[in-house]
């Protein structure tokens, strides 16, 4: 469970978040749209600790790992598809070297993305790198997914592939989305919140 | 060309080049990873020690090197410091080069991208572990065409510490003419020079291809 409790950040002294309190819920869907510019990463960023939120506080239950798939995904190009899920394992949760590599492959057979294992990371397409860059969430055991505007950069069928992965996911995890692209907000939202003058409002459907 | 006459001066250059190869090999030995570890504390953003630093690669790098070598071997005596003349060629040298490398690793670290450390700690990726795994791998690999150039630079450098009468490769070469009245051996350096050259461009060929799979 995570659980955002009256948060509100200030850069300098411009307020981009105010208040916001908000319950994400687990195996949902949670999109936040909203025009861009309005502070929507804010809340990702304060979610995932790469900034501290000026007042209030971010709970996140103990047995809860947050994972997040950056707007261009952030892969790393100096290691395969197959290393972009070998390495943080054995580095972050110090898994054995063959136990990690089965544990990626598993991972991306699960994802139906086992025939990129062997790429380079340069040689992937937006759609591809989108879903590796989700593949890496899911093997590091993050079962709070967020994705920041992850349909910026797909055509009609890879959104629709990204469609149908989220709905696989979110059988067993919490997903979080940022996004301005409303129909694909409203196709696989289990529950709205729009981003408007700082604050988060539930848009009931 | 007299073959027989080279034959006869080959083995005083090549004592020679065994100084140059000397000077250049302990030179990259030192200087790199120094570069390295100062461009990394560059990076930690503490003011005096970044002081410190710009200080460092200002001094070694707006000065003669040649000027550098004479300071070693001639004002280091003065503040109590003896050192024998290669030594301080290595330690001019390394410190020298090691200001030039600082700069150049510490150019390709800001370059990465902070998303690359910013998804490295989403992932779970403590600082040092980051730094270690993901950006300076992608900044070696900028690196290598400024370093190679760099390691070209170093080994006519080299020629510089005949200055502090030390016998390299050149300085032979130089006495072999001097003593014959012959240009032969100028030649013969000259060929051994470009090789060394050769050899480091091929093998920053060799290294670039090795890591062309990514931007």
């Amino acid at each position: 469970m995570i659980r955002l409790n009256k948060v509100s950040h200030k850069y300098g002294s411009t307020e981009v978040v105010k208040n916001i309190s908000v319950t994400f819920e687990p195996r949902k869907i949670t999109v936040i749209t909203g025009p861009s510019g309005e502070g929507k990463s804010t809340i990702f960023r304060i979610i995932t600790n790469l900034i501290k939120p000026t007042t209030g506080k971010v709970e996140i239950d103990s047995a809860d790992s947050v994972g997040m798939v950056f707007q261009n995904n952030a892969l790393y190009p100096h290691l395969s598809v197959l290393n972009n899920l070998v390495l943080p394992q054995r580095v972050i949760m110090k898994t054995e070297k063959k136990e990690a590599i089965s544990r990626a492959l598993d991972t991306l057979e699960k994802l139906n993305i086992i025939d990129l294992v062997e790429k380079t990371i340069s040689s992937l397409s937006g759609g591809e790198s989108q879903r590796v860059a989700i593949a890496r969430s899911v093997v590091m055991d993050n079962n709070i997914i967020l994705l920041d505007e992850p349909t910026s950069a797909l055509d009609e069928e890879n959104t629709g592939k990204l469609e149908k992965l989220l709905l696989q996911l979110k059988t067993t995890k919490t997903i979080i989305i940022i996004t301005h692209d409303l129909p694909f907000a409203n196709r696989i939202a289990d529950i709205s919140y729009q981003l408007l003058n700082k604050t988060l409002t539930k848009i009931s459907r | 060309m007299d073959i027989n006459y080279i034959f006869e001066i080959l083995p005083y250059i090549i004592d020679g080049f065994k100084v140059t190869a000397v000077v250049f090999l302990l030179t990259l030995l030192f200087s790199i990873p120094l570069g390295l570890v100062i461009s990394s504390l560059s990076t930690l953003n503490y003011p005096v020690l970044n002081i410190f630093i710009t200080t460092y690669t200002w001094i070694f790098r707006g000065t003669p090197l040649l000027l550098q070598l004479y300071f070693g071997m001639y004002g280091l005596p003065a503040f109590g410091i003896t050192l024998n003349r290669m030594n301080v060629a290595i330690l001019i040298f390394s410190l020298n080069y090691g200001a030039y490398f600082t700069e150049i690793f510490r150019g390709s670290i800001q370059s990465i991208s902070i998303e690359q450390t910013e998804v490295s700690y989403v992932l779970g990726f403590n600082k040092f572990q980051t730094y270690i795994y993901i950006i300076i791998p992608q900044a070696l690999k900028r690196s290598i065409q400024a370093v190679s150039n760099e390691v070209i630079t170093l080994i006519k450098d080299t020629a510089l510490v005949a200055a502090i009468a030390l016998n390299d490769l050149l300085r032979n070469a130089k006495e072999i003419v001097s003593r014959d009245f012959r240009v032969e051996a100028f030649f013969v350096v000259a060929i051994l020079y470009i090789l060394l050259s050769l050899v480091v461009v091929k093998s920053s060929k060799k290294i670039e291809t090795r890591f062309a799979y990514y931007r």
